[in-house]
C-alpha cells in the first residue's frame, strides 16, 4: 500500500514541476532545460529554512518567492535569444546549478545531501506517514491546477498565447511583452519551488543528483507524452512516466540494470511520442 | 483641417540603399490619405518608420506636434498610431474574438496576480472585454464569426479581422498595408466600406493601396512615392492624372 501511496505523490509532485515546465515550454514557448535546477533550488531553500527551525509556511514561501526570482533571471535571456538559442543557455543554468549544488557544501550539505528534513504538522498531526502527506501534495497539486485553468482561462492566458504565435503582432497592438513574460516566468518559479519543497519534506532527504539534467528532460518528457498546452496532459504524463519504474519491478531485472532500462524505456517513450504523437495524448503539438 | 502627423524630410537607408530619401508629407485629422507608387518606392519603410518598427536616420515624425521619432512601438501605439500588416500575422490558433481581445487597448487583468488570486474579478474583466471585441467585431461586420478559428474563415474576413485588431487598440490614427490585396470582388466592397464607415467614425486612415480606382473611391489625399521621394500629394484626381507619374507608376507601358 505504502509503495501505491508513494508512487501517488511522486506523481503528484512531478505534475506540478510538469505544470511549471508548461508555463514557460507549452504556454509561451520558452524552451527550458532546467526546470529540475529550479526544483532543486526549491527543495535546498525549504531543506535550509526548515532544518533552522523556521515554520513550514515561513519556509515554504521561502522557496516559493526564491525559485520565482531566480527564474525571471533566468528567463530574461530568452527575451533577446531566439527558441534554440535559449536551450544552449538553460542547459548552461542546469550545468551550474548542479555544480552549486555539489560544491557550496556548507550550505547544500555537498555530495552527501541534507538529511532528518522535517515533515510540517497540521492540528497536531505529523504528516511525516505517507497516508498523510498524499493529503498535502493533493490539495497543493489541486491549488496548481486550479491556478492554470484560471490563468489560461483569463485574458492575461490570452496574451500569453498570443505572444508565442506572433510575438512582433503582440508588440504591434501595444504590448508590453516583456512585463507579460517575467509574470509568468515567475508563476512557473514559483511552482517549480513548490514541487521541490514538497519533494525534500517527501524524501526527508536530497541531495544533487535528485536535480541533474535527465530529471529535466523526465519532466519535459512528461509534458510530451501527456500532451503540452493542456491542464490533463501535465498530470497524466507525470502518472505513466513514473508508472515505468514500477511495471519494471515486476519483471525481475538484475539491479544493475534497473537504472539504465528506466532510462531506455524513457528515452524510447519519449522518441516514439515525438514521432508518432508530437501532440501527447491530450492532443496538442508542442 | 488640422495637422494629425507630421512626417518631415525622414531618411532611412539599409546599408547603401536610400529606402526613404528625404520623404515628408502630412496628414489631416479625420482624412483617408492613400500611400502609393511603384513596388520599392518605400511605403512599407514609412509605415516601418511611424511606428517605431524602424528608427529613421534623419528627419522629424510628429503626432500632434509631439516628436515621436525614435519612441518605443509599445509607446507609439499607446499614444494613438497602430498598424495592419501585408502579410496579416494573425494568431492562427486562436478564434476570432480571442485575436480582438489580445489587442484591446484595455490592461487590466493582464498579469498573473490578477488571473490566479482573484479569479471573479478576472472573469468580470474578461466578460467586459469580451464585450468590447464583440462590438469592434460588429463594426467590421464579423460578429457571427466571432468564436470560429482564424484558420476557418475565409481570407476576405481574415482581412477584415486585421482591421478589427488594429480597431482594438483604440488608435486615431490607423496605417493599413494593403488591406484590399488579393481580396475578391464581394470582398473589395465590404472592404472599401468599412474603410469609409472607419473615416465616418473619426479614424484618421494611411492606407497603402495598389488599385487607383479604390484610390479614388476613398481617398481625400493621395501620397506618390518614388524612390523613397514624396513626388506629388494632394487631391487624388490631381495626383492620379498626372501623366508623369503614371509613366513611373505603370512603367510606361500604359
Amino acid at each position: 500500500m505504502n509503495f501505491f501511496l508513494s508512487y501517488v505523490i511522486l506523481a503528484e509532485i512531478f505534475a506540478i514541476m510538469a505544470l511549471s515546465t508548461n508555463f514557460l515550454v507549452g504556454v509561451i514557448g520558452i524552451f527550458s532545460v532546467s526546470q529540475a535546477a529550479l526544483m532543486g533550488v526549491g527543495a535546498y531553500a525549504y531543506a535550509v529554512a526548515a532544518m533552522a527551525g523556521l515554520p513550514f509556511p515561513v519556509a515554504l514561501l521561502l522557496a516559493l518567492v526564491l525559485c520565482a526570482i531566480l527564474n525571471v533571471l533566468t528567463s530574461l535571456p530568452s527575451l533577446r535569444l531566439a527558441g534554440d538559442y535559449f536551450v544552449v543557455t538553460s542547459f548552461g543554468i542546469q550545468l551550474v546549478a548542479t555544480a552549486v549544488f555539489i560544491n557550496w557544501s556548507d550550505v547544500t550539505g555537498g555530495v552527501s545531501g541534507i538529511a532528518g528534513i522535517p515533515a510540517p504538522s497540521f492540528f497536531g498531526v505529523s504528516t511525516e506517514e505517507p497516508r498523510n502527506f498524499i493529503v498535502v501534495t493533493t490539495l497543493a497539486l489541486i491549488a496548481a491546477a486550479t491556478g492554470y485553468a484560471l490563468l489560461m482561462r483569463s485574458s492575461y492566458g490570452r496574451v500569453l498565447h498570443a505572444i508565442r504565435l506572433d510575438e512582433l503582432a503582440v508588440v504591434a497592438a501595444g504590448r508590453n511583452v516583456l512585463r507579460l513574460k517575467l509574470g509568468i516566468s515567475a508563476v512557473s518559479g514559483a511552482y517549480a519551488g513548490l514541487g521541490g519543497a514538497l519533494y525534500a519534506i517527501f524524501l526527508s532527504f536530497i541531495d544533487p543528483s535528485s536535480f541533474e539534467i535527465h530529471v529535466s528532460v523526465l519532466i519535459l518528457t512528461m509534458l510530451v507524452v501527456g500532451g503540452a498546452r493542456t491542464l490533463s496532459g501535465s498530470i497524466i504524463g507525470p502518472f505513466i512516466l513514473l508508472s515505468i519504474p514500477q511495471f519494471m519491478a515486476l519483471v525481475s531485472l538484475p539491479p544493475t540494470m534497473v537504472g539504465p532500462a528506466r532510462s531506455l524505456a524513457y528515452g524510447v517513450l519519449l522518441v516514439a511520442f515525438m514521432l508518432l504523437r508530437p501532440q501527447g495524448i491530450a492532443g496538442r503539438r508542442l | 483641417m488640422e495637422t494629425l502627423l507630421d512626417v518631415g524630410n525622414v531618411t532611412r537607408s539599409f546599408g547603401g540603399l536610400r529606402a526613404l530619401d528625404g520623404c515628408s508629407f502630412a496628414l489631416r485629422q479625420g482624412q483617408v490619405t492613400c500611400l502609393v507608387g511603384p513596388n520599392g518606392a518605400g511605403k512599407t519603410t514609412v509605415f516601418d518608420c511611424i511606428t517605431g518598427f524602424l528608427k529613421p536616420d534623419a528627419g522629424s515624425i510628429r503626432l500632434s506636434g509631439e516628436p515621436i521619432a525614435g519612441l518605443h512601438r509599445r509607446d507609439i501605439v499607446r499614444r494613438g498610431i497602430a498598424r495592419s500588416f501585408q502579410n496579416l500575422r494573425l494568431f492562427e490558433e486562436m478564434t476570432v474574438i480571442d485575436n480582438v481581445i489580445v489587442c484591446l487597448a484595455d490592461e487590466t487583468g493582464n498579469d498573473p496576480i490578477t488571473a490566479i488570486l482573484r479569479p471573479f474579478h478576472s472573469q468580470a474583466v474578461l466578460k467586459r472585454k469580451t464585450e468590447q471585441a464583440r462590438a469592434i467585431l460588429e463594426t467590421v461586420g464579423l460578429l457571427a464569426k466571432a468564436d470560429h478559428l482564424v484558420t476557418a474563415i475565409s481570407f476576405g474576413q481574415q482581412k477584415l479581422l486585421c482591421i478589427a485588431r488594429v480597431l482594438a487598440t483604440d488608435a486615431e490614427l490607423l496605417l493599413l498595408d494593403e488591406p484590399t490585396s488579393g481580396l475578391g470582388a464581394t470582398a473589395l466592397d465590404t472592404m472599401v466600406a468599412l474603410i469609409r464607415r472607419l473615416s465616418g467614425l473619426g479614424k484618421t486612415l494611411l492606407v497603402v493601396e495598389h488599385n487607383t480606382r479604390i484610390v479614388r473611391d476613398i481617398a481625400d489625399q493621395v501620397v506618390f512615392m518614388h524612390q523613397g521621394r514624396v513626388l506629388a500629394a494632394g487631391d487624388p484626381g490631381d495626383v492620379l492624372e498626372r501623366r508623369d507619374l503614371a509613366e513611373i507608376y505603370f512603367g510606361g507601358g500604359h
